[in-house]
């Protein structure tokens, strides 16, 4: 699988982390989640690819947003 | 018809910029519902809510999107500000140039049977005198302060970094009322301390009406007063989850959302220091003019004010001198402006007064007919 999803707690905190991925040079895509368990509701993920899976997560984190998961199916 | 002269701007900004306009009809045309679907409409949309809050962050200097909460008014957000962020038990303190969107929610929550109870202290004189009123008002009870940063009456500006550095010493909470000079004055949010601060989105930022929004400071942790779905944790039956959800029940109002980041972009395209220098040039016109017109009382005249011009014409009520411009198709507005606390202190509780409230868009015509009909009205 060369694709990850990012878990967030919200539409607005995905968005915020795509934001800044596109700052530092790294596309994602924001898609809506499929497995609705994994967040006991609906909810957003990012797509990102697995190249830059640790360089993305490091970035998201270092400005205090919580990746909640990384699932390999959304 | 003559020409319409709009000096409303403190109620709703007129005209509004083109690509205002242009983007609502777009909105429309382009739009689903934000922060539910995963289609692209939907995906679409939610990208320009966040977008908008961003453009909000930049513009005020803050460095926390997801604290940015939009609401359909200033006074939602101030409800949800001082409902969201006070704890039962204790005093709040307000000053008298509060809209009633501060002084009827302060007040129910003093009948609410929650030991909460408020003060109020005067704003009208100079910043010494009002922060000596301010600190003199406050107690070991006091919990929350809620003041205008910019009164709609008179267009006073207050003190409030200094009241800022007063409340965060005491540990008190902080709620500011932008309504009436963002877009209008710089306000820096990383420059004074604040729990939450309340916006319009229709008057000087350009947007349209039924928008507004609030930005909570990182530190604060205000409940819902709506509840509802938001797109979050959608099997409990309990609203929590992080901001900006927690707060925003049901759909936003996308539209006034992208018409207000819109407003932004014209607004700083435009140059919010140049705006302010045309508002107060325009203001000080029409303050020399009305000051050589006989029979004329200005009210609140101070060296830090946006441009509000209060007035009133001998004892006539102001709501007849209204009529009259209307007549004329001078948009003014008269009466109380839904702040009796100030009139109260203006001593213009049984006449009202006349509130000329100008923008960038305005024209030194505009005021010189303003004037010459206000002449013909007093002769």
């Amino acid at each position: 699988m060369d694709t990850k999803y990012l878990v967030f707690s919200s539409v607005t905190y995905a968005l915020r982390a795509m934001t800044l991925l596109k700052r530092h040079g790294f596309s994602s895509r924001l898609e809506k989640i499929k497995n609705i368990s994994a967040l006991g509701g609906c909810g957003y993920v990012l797509a990102v690819n697995l190249g830059i899976l640790d360089a993305a997560v490091s970035i998201i984190s270092d400005e205090g947003i919580r990746v909640i998961d990384i699932l390999d199916y959304k | 018809m003559s020409r319409l002269i709009y000096l409303d701007n403190a109620a709703t900004s007129y005209p509004k910029p083109k690509n205002v306009i242009r983007a609502v009809n777009d909105c429309l045309l382009k739009c689903g519902n934000p922060g539910r679907s995963g289609h692209e409409l939907s995906l679409y949309s939610a990208r320009a809510v966040y977008n908008c809050r961003e453009a909000i962050c930049s513009f005020l200097n803050f460095n926390h999107p997801e604290n940015v909460v939009f609401t359909y008014n200033t006074t939602y957000a101030l409800n949800m500000a001082i409902k969201g962020l006070m704890d039962d038990g204790g005093e709040i303190v307000i000053s008298n140039l509060e809209h009633n969107s501060v002084l009827r929610p302060v007040s129910d929550l003093s009948h609410s049977g929650r030991d909460i109870s408020f003060k109020v202290f005067d704003a009208l004189g100079c910043d010494d005198e009002v922060i000596t009123n301010f600190e003199n008002t406050l107690s070991p009870e006091t919990k929350m302060c809620v003041v205008t940063m910019c009164s709609n009456v008179t267009g006073k500006i207050l003190p409030y970094k200094r009241i800022g550095e007063i409340c965060k010493k005491r540990g008190i909470k902080l709620i500011f009322d932008a309504a009436q000079c963002a877009g209008l004055i710089p306000i820096d949010l990383s420059a004074f301390y604040f729990s939450a601060v309340c916006f319009a989105g229709h008057k000087s930022l350009c947007g349209i009406m039924g928008t507004g929004f609030c930005v909570f400071s990182p530190d604060t942790e205000p409940l819902p007063i709506i509840q509802g779905g938001n797109g979050v944790e959608s099997i409990s039956q309990f609203q929590s989850g992080p901001l900006p959800e927690r707060l925003e029940s049901g759909t936003v109002g996308v539209p006034g959302i992208i018409a207000l980041h819109e407003g932004i972009k014209h607004i700083t395209s435009a140059g919010l220091g140049h705006i302010g220098e045309k508002c107060l040039y325009l203001e000080s016109r029409l303050t020399s003019g009305l000051l050589q017109t006989e029979n004329i009382t200005l009210y609140g005249r101070c060296r830090d004010k946006v441009s509000t011009v209060l007035f009133s014409i001998g004892k006539v009520p102001s709501e007849k001198v209204s009529a009259y411009l209307s007549e004329k198709s001078i948009c003014v507005r008269a009466g109380l402006h839904c702040a009796p606390l100030a009139h109260e202190a203006l001593g213009t509780t049984d006449t009202g007064a006349v509130r000329v409230s100008i923008s960038h868009f305005n024209t030194g015509e505009d005021i010189d007919l303003f004037l010459k009909e206000i002449r013909l009205m007093t002769k």
